[in-house]
């Protein structure tokens, strides 16, 4: 694993969970910045443990934006877990509830796609490291604020552990003030 | 909440396996973990959805609260096996 300036090489052997999120987001990033946050980012970095859905937050659009992606997403083989009503999937979006998408026929694993609305969440789609599997980009949230939200926000004992791994992978790279920052915000929000 | 003893040590121990070898070396391991994961709940659902995948799976993951803003309603297995046959 090779850290660089906002970037993590990562010459790993890439599962079939990587394989359905990096074909998933080269759809998805066509169409709308977006960021990968929570479990998958410890899995991503070598965590042992699996999951079934991968989280990310994808810009506001409107409504014919996100019809597009919509359309292209079915094209490509993939559903909606919530709903086959596009204007209801608007709605979910825009009312902050995530939408599920998984292959057709399959619901692992999925993605859950969320419109970043609030305060923390449109900060996470700026603050975000570059990850370089051989020729292939993910963005995913920056490492401090995975362990912020983690460990001060949602405190299982997977997120604990999926946490101090984070802390960990980084060593001496961990800016702790960063972490405070963030900890102190998820307070505020709380 | 703090983390258990024993997997902490685990996590420790890992993360220190990661950081002191080849990528390629942990990340076989790993996927050896998340590929058969992966494909032992597809074959799990496949075969408890067949008939009308798409309706049945979105019945259980609303049931399950994974979908349309529900959340932590959890049925038991069971009962899903039960539901998919209606």
């Amino acid at each position: 694993m090779y850290f660089g300036v906002n970037e993590i090489r990562i010459d790993r052997k890439v599962s079939e969970l990587d394989r359905f999120v990096l074909d998933f987001i080269s759809i998805v990033q066509n169409f709308s910045k977006y960021v990968i946050i929570n479990g998958y980012v410890a899995i991503l970095l070598g965590r042992t443990r699996a999951t079934e859905d991968v989280d990310i937050f994808i810009s506001q659009m409107n409504k014919d934006k996100l019809k597009e992606l919509y359309d292209t997403l079915l094209n490509k083989g993939y559903w909606c877990v919530n709903s086959d009503n596009f204007d209801e999937l608007y709605e979910y979006l825009s009312s902050g509830i995530g939408i599920r998408f998984s292959q057709k026929g399959e619901i692992v694993p999925n993605m859950e796609v969320k419109f970043a609305i609030k305060t923390l969440q449109k900060e996470a789609l700026l603050d975000t490291i570059k990850i370089k599997i051989y020729g292939e980009e993910l963005i995913i949230s920056s490492l401090e604020r995975q362990i912020a939200f983690k460990r001060y926000y949602l405190k299982s004992d997977k997120d604990l552990e999926d946490a101090r791994h984070i802390e960990k992978i980084l060593g001496e790279k961990v800016n702790k003030e960063k972490i405070a920052y963030y900890k102190k915000k998820i307070e505020n929000d709380a | 909440m703090t983390l258990k003893p024993g997997r902490m040590n685990f996590v420790d121990y890992w993360a220190d396996f990661v950081r002191n070898n080849d990528d390629e070396i942990w990340s076989k391991q790993q996927n050896k973990l998340i590929d058969s994961q992966i494909q032992s709940s597809r074959e799990f659902f496949r075969e408890l959805f067949k008939e009308d995948f798409e309706a049945k799976a979105r019945k259980y993951m609303r049931e399950m609260g994974k979908i349309n803003g529900l959340s932590g309603k959890v049925i038991p297995i069971e009962k899903a096996i039960e539901d998919s046959k209606k």
